[in-house]
């Protein structure tokens, strides 16, 4: 039963965001806990001091912030290994890489290393996709393939949520409620070799303690619902950051019929369908750098009770399209101009 | 000290039993150990007789761009050129010379060019009646019919070398596996160790012994360390003193114990495989009576001040590329002014070590992970462990040009985890 994790990469990954929001008094109280769980290792606590004091200045008060610098293929993070469990924002600054990338953000069952993760699952991964690729395995095949080959305790595992892909010089942001546990931060694109950003080095490890930052569930200004087919969304388009909720609409069977949700910049030769295509983790060129068109942010989430928060900065006018990828299938798009 | 070196084909016998095609500084592997002293001027007549390009850097010496044998002054084949240089006061230490082509380094040094260099101190604290040892540490992977082996492209093992850098399961300790060393019970011994290997990190330790450590890359410490390991990366050297505080006919090996640097998809089978080194054999003389006692302070190192600091560059180091870039030739990278004082921030973002090195200027680790070293040293080459930072302070010092800084995993050297800091 190692289908659930397997499914997760198949259509993509899963999200759940919000915004965390402290007090100055409850930051101190924060610090106070924080202090308490680190006293054994100095470093860990100039660097959580760093990490508060940056999120003070950021918040202007109150989120709980981790920023996420994303280079060719690592990623520099801006905040100690261990977090507070609540609303946590990532923000994906791709400023400095020449590739698009992406969190994704997994929560280990226990028991689990992180090193597990990186090499039992991920090898198994790596074959799995190499597999397919070289046609030794069907597309049908493929769970089957993942039961055998992935560790048992593949099932345990809990996308979060992923992608909102965020192509160089873009800035892509997600709130997010994290439970007490362990955790990887991840980037499962791949370069222009066909090689995992994962296995290049793009992950980050960092465990979530019991205290909580106590913050309240995020603010949005708007809400996208996604439908069979139709992506509904009751919104001005204006330049500036913009912050959505997405819901999921459920079938009959309870089921979000999609999980996903990007904003791509369109130019006049942009196909939205070949776009569709390349976001198919699976084929040769999916998710394959370099991407055919610029990616501003979205969200991916497993679980339809999980509530997916996110925001996007539109910096320019122009024509633009929230896209849902669907796999093996026509994808979902909504275009708009921002004048 | 003027002198010939020639780069050469030539068919040795590396192994025993086996003679295998390699290339050679003046028909030896190693090539022939430079030593002089501070304030000599040095010339050295190199000629290429390879049928590649090729460079002679001087790993760690402080002198002219032209002079520093980087990618930028390329030597084809068959042509010559005469590095000039002199040995400035103060830097009295171990240093090594090897080629420096762009993404061909690991191939040539790889075949056998590298060599061994020492700058003495006409005032040298400790006595000159310390036997001393340069010791060369090198890995190679040979065929079974003795050739060098590089993995094929494409291949399994050119993934894992292309991450790793690539390792061999033969050490040598200069030209020989597993050599042999005499050492009186009593008696103290000067060695100085360079790592030449072009990927493999020395953990090194001497069962039953400790040792007093004296010195880095750019020569003796302020004050001696007592330690039980050294750990060396790509490049980096180190003087220490060996006390036989064992007993007359007895014996001691020098260590390569496990040491993990890899990232975990990536790590060998045999990583924590402890290897020999060296034997160190106790004549049967009684001890020596007389013990020699380490100076408690070797020499002032002058302390480059975090105030005077101009300017804080962060490398952001992943796997083959550094700040996201990979080297090209006609880009700078950083820019600097002659005479300024710097820091850098090398901030290794990937689960591996990355062993940095910065060409032309010695430099002092100010702190690791935040925490302050606890002596200022002067080092060319500082290793970094994954996930881990660390910062050190340099001084452009007499010498404008591109100088390179990179990764001395030579693969990844060669990749092009490497960049340019123009000094004007």
């Amino acid at each position: 039963m190692k289908h659930s994790s397997f499914s997760v990469i198949i259509s993509g990954t899963a999200i759940r965001n919000s915004k965390i929001v402290l007090t100055i008094k409850k930051k101190e109280e924060k610090m106070s806990n924080l202090f308490k769980g680190l006293m054994f290792n100095i470093t860990t606590i100039i660097m959580s001091l760093v990490f508060l004091m940056s999120s003070l200045v950021h918040g202007q008060s109150q989120e709980t912030v981790v920023h996420v610098e994303a280079i060719d293929h690592a990623f520099d993070v801006d905040a100690p290994n261990q977090l507070p469990s609540g609303w946590v924002t990532f923000i994906l600054s791709n400023q400095m890489a020449s590739e698009t990338h992406e969190i994704s953000l997994v929560k280990l069952p226990d028991g689990v290393t992180h090193e597990d993760y990186l090499t039992d699952y991920m090898i198994a991964w790596e074959t799995l996709l190499r597999e397919y690729q070289d046609g030794v395995l069907e597309r049908s095949g493929i769970s089957d393939r993942g039961n055998e080959i992935l560790p048992a305790w593949s099932d345990g595992l809990r996308y979060l949520n992923a992608r909102g892909l965020a192509s160089p010089g873009t800035t892509a942001e997600r709130t997010v409620y994290l439970e007490p546990g362990e955790y990887l931060l991840i980037c499962w694109l791949k370069t222009e070799e066909g090689i995992i950003h994962i296995m290049k080095g793009m992950h980050w490890e960092f465990t979530v303690r019991e205290d909580t930052a106590d913050s309240p569930v995020p603010n949005p200004e708007s809400r996208i619902t996604l439908h069979e087919k139709e992506i509904e969304i009751d919104w001005a388009p204006v330049t500036g950051k913009h912050a959505f909720e997405v819901e999921l609409n459920k079938n009959g069977n309870g089921r979000s019929y999609h999980n996903n949700l990007h904003l791509v910049r369109l130019e006049e030769e942009t196909d939205l369908n070949e776009v569709n295509e390349w976001m198919d983790w699976y084929k040769i060129g999916g998710l394959k750098s370099p991407s055919p068109v610029e990616f501003l942010g979205g969200i991916e989430v497993e679980r339809v009770a999980d509530n997916a928060y996110f925001s996007v900065n539109i910096t320019e006018p122009g024509d633009y399209a929230w896209i849902v990828f669907v796999s093996q299938g026509q994808g979902l798009y909504k275009t708009f101009t921002v004048d | 000290m003027e002198v010939e070196l020639s780069a050469s084909p030539e068919r040795l016998s590396l192994k025993p039993g086996s003679e295998s095609d390699v290339f050679a500084y003046n028909g030896t592997v190693p090539g022939p150990m430079l030593e002089a002293f501070e304030g000599d001027s040095i010339i050295v007549h190199f000629t290429n007789n390879l049928s590649e390009m090729t460079t002679v850097h001087w790993h760690g010496l402080h002198l002219p761009f032209i002079m520093d044998g980087s990618p930028f002054h390329p030597i084809a084949a068959g042509e010559s050129f005469t590095y000039t240089f002199r040995l400035h006061e103060g830097t009295a230490g171990t240093y090594w010379y090897h080629p420096h082509p762009h993404h061909r380094t690991a191939w040539q040094v790889g075949m056998g060019l590298y060599g061994g260099i020492i700058v003495r101190d006409p005032n040298d604290p400790l006595p000159g009646s310390l036997t001393e040892h340069l010791l060369i540490l090198s890995d190679n992977r040979f065929d079974e019919n003795g050739q060098i082996e590089f993995a094929e492209a494409n291949s399994r093992q050119k993934k894992i070398d292309d991450m790793n850098g690539r390792e061999g399961n033969v050490l040598f300790v200069n030209d020989e596996i597993m050599p042999s060393l005499t050492i009186r019970s009593g008696e103290v011994q000067r060695w100085r160790i360079v790592n030449a290997s072009g990927a493999r990190t020395y953990r090194l330790a001497l069962k039953d012994h400790t040792f007093t450590l004296i010195g880095s890359d750019g020569g003796l410490f302020e004050h001696p360390e007592e330690v039980e390991e050294i750990l060396l990366g790509n490049g980096e050297r180190a003087e220490l003193l060996v006390r036989a505080t064992g007993k007359p006919g007895s014996e001691a090996v020098l260590q390569a114990l496990p040491y993990d640097r890899y990232m975990p998809m990536f790590r060998p089978e045999d990583w924590d495989k402890t290897r020999e080194l060296l034997k160190l054999s106790y004549t049967s003389e009684p001890a020596v009576e007389e013990q020699f006692v380490v100076p408690k302070t070797l020499r002032k190192i002058p302390t480059l001040k975090i105030e005077d600091a101009t300017e804080t560059r962060i490398m952001r180091m992943s796997n083959g590329k550094i700040n996201s870039k990979t080297m090209d030739m006609k880009r700078i990278d950083e820019t600097a002014e002659l005479g300024a004082t710097e820091i850098w921030e090398i901030r290794n973002l990937v689960g591996m070590d990355h062993p940095f090195h910065l060409h032309g200027f010695q430099f002092q680790v100010i702190d690791r992970n935040n925490v302050p070293v606890s002596q200022r040293k002067w080092e060319d080459v500082v290793n970094v462990p994954g996930f881990e930072k660390a910062r050190f302070i340099v001084r452009y010092d007499n010498y404008k040009g591109k100088w390179m800084y990179h990764c001395h995993i030579l693969d990844h050297e060669d990749q092009g985890m490497m960049g340019v800091l123009e000094v004007k």
